[in-house]
């Protein structure tokens, strides 16, 4: 029978007697997403006789084990990457400090080192651009592991990824990180931009579905979750039950809403709070403004966010300190 | 809510042009304004402080076409942008039978942009409007600047329910007729469905 599979469309020759009662759990040796199959989706169509040879991707790169790095201040985090490629032919060594995973890139020179931004002792970017300054260590493939961020607050692609290849965000490690890694070591371009495109089959392959047995597909599962749950810690570190969520989304509220105050009064006033700012006379000069803002603060944000925090407050303050350094002051 | 003048047989509409401070809203009336023909319009108001807010409002009454036997006229409003200023705005939104919401595609005014379209989402409904129910354009603003965000994003964050968009530089005019042209057509369709 043919399949395809779900997220990279690419298709496979499989032996339907294979397919037990409860279904059978595959993962696309192409894109490396798991799914599962049963007979009701069983598709008949025979198997194209014309089909090209499998695309290289299907393939580890030499016999040579491919070296990964991984770099996270998280003991655990590391684990369940770790355990997300272990079905791969990788040698994969992790690090909890910036400095150490540096050293150890140095030393090993491994193919790829996947590297969070937040390291103690030296950033991730520091290891980034150090190993970019170092020619012998040119063919170290990057791929960041994006920083934190406020799910709330919109977000950008990054303009800056320091040197590194790639970047990956927490919640893409278990099903897009492994296809990263091969796409790199074999410098291949995104297979899912161009498996994606629809009615474009020309670039398919016929390729093996690799099989998981049961514990593998545990311990896969496994992995996800402890992903999943650090990323859940560290975006929403102090709370869980959902009286606490709605209460940080408040917070963020009225943190967005002094940010905007502030960057209101800013565009208006732009001559004002230069002047301001250079003579120390800030809070005088825009008196008017800054009490309509408190104003429009008070109104709108709750009384008990307002007793225990100072958004509007750290949000002038940030606005002086970031003009001052404009400034050069 | 239009109004109708059977004396002058004129249909009077009335559309607001929303969006966070310096977005553009007022550049868009006043291009508006310059092309069109000195008998097509009336006077424009504005009403501007010392620090050239714009306080209260434009006004710019615009004959286009008529309506069995009745000319329209368009009235076009601005609102204060400026996050402090919210009693003005709902003020300016009664009655409104179509909005503009005027993004700044800058980056650094993504934020401004969410508040601004959350801001009217809720004037309206104070005023018993839905915004999803009454005629309503989205114009993606200062397009010729070098730190834009996508038009992609822009739409995934600002226009989640698919209204009809346009990209714009209202300083050269680019986009400013195709905006209102827009929302004017939407405000006739409903004129006529309503009859």
């Amino acid at each position: 029978m043919l399949i395809i599979c779900p997220s990279c469309k690419a298709r496979f020759s499989f032996d339907d007697s294979r397919i037990g009662p409860q279904g059978i759990k595959l993962r696309c040796s192409k894109c490396r997403t798991i799914f599962s199959i049963s007979r009701k989706v069983e598709n008949p169509a025979p198997v194209s006789v014309a089909a090209p040879p499998a695309p290289p991707t299907a393939a580890a790169p030499a016999a040579q084990k491919v070296k990964v790095v991984i770099a996270n201040e998280s003991a655990s985090f590391c684990a369940a990457v770790a355990k997300i490629l272990e079905p791969e032919p990788f040698e994969v060594l992790t690090y909890n400090d910036g400095k150490e995973a540096f050293e150890a890139v140095q030393r090993v020179r491994p193919d790829v080192i996947l590297l969070d931004v937040a390291l103690p002792s030296m950033y991730g970017f520091e290891v980034c651009e150090r190993i970019r300054q170092d020619p012998a260590l040119a063919a170290v493939k990057i791929i960041l592991i994006a920083a934190i961020y406020d799910k709330t607050r919109y977000k950008r692609s990054p303009a800056s990824l320091y040197g590194a290849d790639d970047y990956i965000e927490k919640h893409h490690i278990p099903d897009s990180l492994v296809s990263m890694i091969y796409r790199h070591v074999t410098n291949q371009k995104p297979v899912e931009k161009s498996a994606k495109e629809e009615g474009n089959t020309a670039g398919e392959g016929l390729v093996k579905p690799q099989y998981l047995n049961r514990q593998e597909v545990d311990a896969q599962l496994d992995a996800r979750r402890q992903i999943q749950a650090d990323e859940e810690r560290e975006t929403m570190p102090q709370v869980a039950p959902p009286a606490a969520q709605a209460s940080s989304q408040a917070h963020e509220k009225a943190k967005r809403l002094a940010r905007i105050i502030v960057s209101d009064i800013m565009l208006y006033n732009q001559a004002k709070v230069e002047e301001g700012i250079k003579n120390g006379t800030f809070y005088t000069l825009l008196e008017d403004d800054i009490r309509e803002g408190r104003a429009l603060y008070e109104r709108r944000v709750p009384e008990e966010i307002r007793k225990d925090t100072s958004f509007l407050q750290a949000a002038f303050e940030d606005l002086i300190a970031k003009k001052k350094q404009e400034l050069k002051l | 809510m239009s109004f109708i003048n059977y004396a002058s047989r004129e249909i009077n509409c009335k559309i607001v042009y929303y969006g966070p401070g310096l977005c553009g809203k007022t550049t868009n009336l006043q291009f508006v304004y310059q092309k069109t023909a000195a008998d097509a319009k009336g006077k424009m108001i504005s009403l501007a402080t010392e620090t050239e807010r714009t306080l209260f409002f434009d006004f710019l009454p615009l004959a286009l076409g008529e309506i069995r036997g009745f000319k329209t006229r368009f009235h076009l409003y601005t609102v204060p942008g400026q996050v402090f200023y919210d009693a003005s705005r709902k003020l300016i939104l009664k009655g409104v039978d179509g909005v503009v919401f005027v993004a700044d595609s800058q980056e650094e005014r993504m934020e401004a942009n969410i508040e601004s379209v959350e801001n009217l989402r809720i004037n309206l409904t104070e005023q018993g409007y839905d915004l999803d129910k009454i005629p309503y354009v989205v114009q993606y603003n200062k397009r010729d600047l070098p730190n834009v965000v996508s038009v992609e994003e822009l739409r995934k964050e600002l226009n989640p329910t698919n209204v009809p968009d346009f990209e714009a530089c209202a300083t050269t005019g680019e986009g400013v007729f195709e905006t209102l042209k827009a929302v004017a057509k939407l405000i006739l369709v409903d004129l006529k469905k309503g009859k």
